[in-house]
């Protein structure tokens, strides 16, 4: 228990020292690795917590996936980050006191792994002891996820598949399409003429 | 015997972590982060059987695969200037 504290008070610290240069820094592709470096210690942070699916979504995602992205988006930016003009008083105000709001309310927040949290009476028991008999496949989550939640995954899905197709729409390659559509109306007027 | 070989661990990725905020150039933080992902692939392991439950081994390997995604990504960036087809 204490060894797991420790871990814990650990990895947060470093976690704070990351985010502590994370602010210092000016150069665009240190912060990107610097925010991979924080995501890679926040998913060390889930396997702790036992959040072990979340743990595999931030690698992937948050350490993987979106710094290549970032890096890929890098390109088209300046260099150096441009010196920020005015007072940051109200800003800071405003994250101190949301900060401060945010560890007040964490102080309601039941103790992690307490049996009798709200989030272990509702239906958290039906699916635990049913999954086996209902879906027959031993993992939990993948019942959930897939059979006794299979609509809202359906729906998620949904969402995420329109984001892309408008995402494509989006960045589709206009002047292409301008170029073609002009050629197309050039040979319908020489036809015509 | 895990703890200790965890608390090396922690030891390494302290300093490590001294050198990608210090880091002289750009380089030198990309092969402390490098480093620091196989530090935390080892600490993962180690953790796993600390507790007595090494089935997390999946998740050190999507790391190590993950951390050599990014740091190929950083190189190819600083070699070819872009990922993938900037026109300018």
């Amino acid at each position: 228990m204490i060894s797991e504290l420790i871990i814990n008070a650990f990895l947060v610290t470093v976690m704070l020292a990351i985010a502590i240069a994370l602010l210092k820094t000016r150069t665009v592709i240190f912060t990107v690795i610097l925010t991979s470096a924080y995501s890679l210690v926040a998913a060390l942070m889930f396997i702790t917590l036992d959040a072990v699916d979340v743990a595999f979504t931030e690698a992937s995602v948050g350490a993987g996936i979106s710094t290549v992205l970032f890096l890929a988006a890098m390109a088209y930016l300046p260099k150096k980050e441009e010196e920020t003009i005015g007072n940051q008083f109200i800003p800071a105000l405003s994250c101190i006191i949301l900060g401060a709001i945010l560890i007040w309310c964490s102080y309601d927040l039941p103790q992690i792994g307490l049996v009798s949290s709200p989030i272990h009476q509702h239906v958290a028991p039906d699916y635990i002891l049913g999954s086996r008999n209902d879906i027959g496949i031993p993992n939990i989550v993948t019942s959930v996820l897939a059979s006794y939640r299979g609509y809202d995954t359906f729906g998620e899905t949904i969402v995420v598949f329109t984001a892309g197709i408008a995402v494509l729409v989006l960045l589709q390659n206009k002047k292409k399409i301008s170029k073609d559509t002009k050629s197309k109306i050039k040979k319908k007027v020489g036809r015509n003429a | 015997m895990y703890l200790a070989a965890l608390i090396a661990c922690g030891i390494s990725g302290i300093l490590i972590l001294i050198r990608i905020i210090l880091g002289k150039t750009t380089f030198d933080r990309v092969l402390a982060i490098n480093t620091l992902g196989t530090i935390i692939v080892i600490g993962i392991a180690l953790h796993g059987f600390y507790t007595g439950r090494p089935e997390f081994l999946d998740i050190a390997i999507v790391y190590a695969l993950i951390n050599f995604i990014g740091t190929v990504a950083v190189l190819k960036l600083f070699s070819a200037g872009s990922l993938g087809d900037v026109k300018k």
